[in-house]
């Protein structure tokens, strides 16, 4: 579905430099702290900026080159972007209806029932979780092959983020060809929607791994001083000082669960990966 | 396309308070000044409420999502002035029946026939004026591209003052070198202007496809 080969972008200081993949049927996840260069990524696939160097590939097409009939098989749901907030869902109704052929206006008014988004209602006067839920329920509507989003549930709470997850299980189900790259910051978001995550930082590509992988195979190691003196960390990835001696990332848990019994090693989340990895040294 | 236009018929649906204050002011012009200039302020009127569709698509960072949208920056380009031309036609019309109800009221059906291919000038006028801001205002954005108009519209001025000065500082023998406006015949003049505005038009259109071709967002 995409391919992005040693992308790179810069924009003054700031240089993104990265390649990235998402296969047919599945859900990519792009995961950094603001800044890390996660929408220029999505900005590069969809054509929306003109990368220095790279290659960037969307549905066999270089992504500048896609054409009219090409973004009809693509969702985009944009954090800062969308239709003009004067409009009224009635009239986007209108608007879809005449730019995509498959655009299913029966499944978007039952959605827009189920979620309570008013029709007679200019976007303007809707709350951010609306919003964030009108914007995915239009890039869902017209049997999209492929779902770019960019920080779908960023400032929602968790009842609003767990519809738009919903809805995105839906989407999933509805054809199992169907593939997302979605980008967030909020990690739990991704851990139970995503097959692979890529996580990124100051433009940067710090970890490629299958969600499975993280959270089955890697690690946090809490041990002391003297203890990291002794540890093989030949399957650390890496370590940060504490107060209390380390905190290290492993890839290979079980492997230290085995040998050193007497350390503490918790299990792997996205978010401890990712703190470690910014803030860790490498090992 | 379609769904293009059907976005900007709705965006400019949202003024429809200002629009009949407008439409207000505009039959008072045929009332209390004339139909010339009714018609020239609802033609005007119709090509701004087009131009201003950009300002919509330009605010709050529209840009990015509607080029995620199943259409090219040629397509969006060429849209903004097919909806400019079908606004500006569409109220010129509306201006001109207002005219003809008023005038065939007043003075018979006849006189207003023959006014109306005087009505047909602002056509030309102001959609020439639209089609040369929208290439800017896409190129430069919407508070740029007001200064870049000032600039613009003052730099015509100059080269139509200079011009004119310095062809009446001719002495008498160069300037009688010079082709005298009244030898050549009306219908001549209207077809060269035309030309000349058909060939503005086009190179306009020409720029707003290249800007937004060649535009990062």
């Amino acid at each position: 579905m995409i391919e992005i080969e040693n992308l790179k972008k810069s924009y003054g200081d700031f240089t993104l430099d990265i390649s990235l993949k998402v296969s047919d049927g599945s859900v990519t996840g792009l995961i950094g702290k603001n800044g890390a260069g996660k929408s220029t990524v999505m900005k590069a696939i969809l054509g929306l900026i003109r990368p220095d160097s790279g290659t960037v590939r969307v549905l066999g097409k270089e992504a500048r080159s896609l054409t009219a009939k090409d973004k009809e098989a693509l969702g985009t749901a944009l954090a800062d972007s969308g239709f003009s907030q004067y409009l009224r869902v009635e009239e986007v109704i209108h608007i879809l209806r005449n730019m995509y052929p498959a655009f299913d206006e029966e499944a978007f008014r039952r959605q827009c029932q189920t979620l309570e988004l008013p029709l007679n209602k200019q976007i303007k006067e809707f709350s951010t979780g609306m919003r964030a839920k009108f914007r995915v329920l239009t890039a869902i509507s017209h049997n999209a092959k492929l779902l770019i989003l960019d920080e779908p549930t960023a400032g929602l709470d968790i009842l609003a983020r767990n519809e738009i997850l919903n809805m995105l299980r839906s989407y999933l189900e509805a054809d199992p060809g169907r593939s997302i790259l979605i980008s967030s910051h909020i990690s739990s978001d991704l851990e139970g929607l995503c097959d692979d995550l890529y996580m990124i930082d100051k433009g940067k590509l710090l970890l490629h791994e299958d969600t499975d992988r993280i959270l089955g195979n890697y690690g946090i190691i809490k041990l002391s001083e003297s203890d990291y003196g002794r540890l093989d960390r030949e399957h650390l990835i890496a370590a940060k000082r504490e107060s209390f001696g380390y905190t290290c990332l492993t890839n290979e848990k079980q492997y230290y669960l085995d040998n050193y019994p007497h350390i503490i090693v918790e299990n792997g989340s996205i978010d401890s990966v990712m703190l470690l990895l910014l803030g860790g040294k490498e090992e | 396309m379609k769904g293009l236009l059907i976005k900007d018929y709705h965006l400019i649906t949202q003024k429809k308070s200002a629009m009949i204050y407008y439409i207000f002011i505009a039959i008072l012009f045929s009332f209390a000044i004339n139909g010339f200039m009714a018609t020239a302020y609802l033609t005007m009127l119709g090509g701004f409420l087009s131009f201003n569709t950009l300002a919509y698509d330009e605010a709050e960072n529209g840009y990015p999502f509607l080029m995620s949208l199943p259409v090219t920056a040629k397509t969006y380009a060429i849209e903004k002035h097919l909806f400019s031309a079908l606004l500006l036609g569409l109220f010129w019309i509306c201006s001109v029946t207002l005219q003809g109800i008023f005038t065939a009221v007043r003075q018979g059906p006849g006189q207003f026939l023959s006014e109306t291919a005087s009505y047909s000038i602002y056509i030309p006028i102001f959609y020439t004026l639209i089609s040369i801001m929208i290439p800017i205002e896409l190129k430069f954005g919407l508070e740029k591209s007001r200064i870049v108009l000032l600039v613009f519209t003052g730099g015509l001025m100059a080269i139509f003052f200079i011009g004119a000065s310095i062809i009446g500082s001719l002495p008498s023998d160069l300037s009688d070198l010079l082709p005298n406006l009244s030898d050549i015949p009306s219908s001549l003049i209207v077809a060269a202007l035309l030309l000349l505005d058909v060939i503005i038009i086009a190179v306009c259109i020409a720029c707003s496809i290249h800007i937004m071709e060649h535009k990062e967002y």
